[in-house]
């Protein structure tokens, strides 16, 4: 063969045999530190890519941060509310009970309203049980599982849940010497709360088994 | 200590704080420089460029050693001559009201006095924190 023809079948050949054919992995290649592919006449499906999902995208014009501002786009986009699964409900209606009974001093004798507080008015969060007297607990996120008994009453389930140790709950507790324990059993303290909550404790020398209300000014409780 | 006193003269000059809002789609914006107002019992943060000011009222407040904890419950978004109620879940906001110096409970994080921190989630699953020197202090 010439010197023309061998160049021409030289280019011949390098048309037809692309360069990427060569940086294609070969099945069966050993020493690699590849696992072996499939056998000769088989398909190469394409290595599965995982994407992240892409999230949901209203088309609403939104603010963004080159606009200015704060952006709250997710949050103030015109959509149905999220589903929120209140598996827990806290009654309404507050408890059939008449408190007027004795009213058991609080212990540490607090001189005047709030001084409990360090004359900071205390008023119920709504969005929390007990309007956050006992602790911190969202409504939305309490569920079965932290539930600490139930008091019902003409037909009425309240629910009860555990007193966190930083909570005005817990400094009442403490101030009369009381211990929580699940409601539901008989011969209790039950103290009812703030926004239709209620817990129980253990009786003691000052308190003795039955229904009282809280005053949180005071931090004192009345019996019925 | 939420009591009738006016600290716009008090605080240090270009008292402010960084707002860290981080939404359910992953993304996060950062703000420095926010002003912080304490009105009542209602938390005002203003953005940098003034245009955007999220109002966070609470509640249930209660002294924590020496530090004030409240229990916000509504958020309330003003921008660009809109008003939005934006549902919150829960959160927790810890103001330092005195002139010391005052751990976090619980935590090794430091408050300096006159300041506030804060988080927030909201329905829509957006985290929203707040450190920083309140800026105004109102009854």
């Amino acid at each position: 063969m010439n010197r023309p023809l061998r160049l021409a079948c030289a280019v011949v050949l390098s048309a037809s045999f692309p360069l990427a054919a060569l940086a294609q992995p070969h099945g069966g290649s050993r020493g690699g530190g590849r696992p072996a592919g499939p056998g000769p006449g088989t398909v190469r499906q394409p290595a599965p890519v995982y994407r992240a999902p892409a999230p949901n995208r209203a088309p609403i014009s939104r603010p963004t941060p080159s606009q200015g501002g704060f952006n709250f786009n997710r949050d103030i986009i015109a959509r149905p509310p999220a589903p929120v699964q209140r598996r827990t409900v806290i009654p309404q209606r507050p408890p059939q009970i008449s408190f007027r009974g004795r009213v058991i001093a609080n212990p540490h004798h607090w001189n005047r309203p709030w001084s409990w507080n360090r004359s900071i008015v205390w008023q119920p969060a709504p969005i929390y049980w007990g309007g956050g007297f006992w602790g911190p607990w969202a409504i939305a996120a309490l569920g079965a599982a932290a539930l600490f008994g139930t008091i019902v009453l003409n037909e009425v389930t309240y629910p009860s849940y555990q007193v966190e140790a930083d909570s005005p709950g817990a400094l009442l507790l403490q101030n009369y010497g009381l211990q929580q324990t699940p409601c539901g059993q008989p011969n209790l303290v039950v103290i009812w709360g703030p926004n239709n909550s209620v817990i129980c404790t253990y009786p003691n020398n000052t308190v003795g088994p039955g229904n009282y209300e809280l005053d949180p000014s005071t931090l004192t409780i009345t019996s019925q | 200590m939420l009591t009738a006193w006016l600290l716009a003269g008090a605080a240090p000059a270009g008292a402010m704080g960084t707002t860290r809002v981080q939404q359910s789609d992953g993304s996060i914006q950062l703000y420095r420089d926010v002003r912080l107002r304490l009105h009542g019992t209602t938390l005002r943060l203003i953005s940098p460029d003034r245009k955007g000011v999220l109002e966070i009222a609470s509640g249930a407040c209660s002294i924590d050693r020496e530090l004030e904890r409240c229990l916000p419950y509504s958020v309330t978004f003003r921008q660009f001559g809109k008003t939005h109620n934006i549902g919150i879940t829960h959160g927790t906001i810890f103001l330092n009201l005195t002139g010391a110096v005052h751990h976090l409970p619980h935590s090794s994080e430091r408050m300096p006095p006159h300041s506030a921190v804060v988080l927030v989630h909201t329905v829509r699953d957006t985290y929203i924190s707040v450190h920083g020197t309140l800026d105004e202090i109102q009854p």
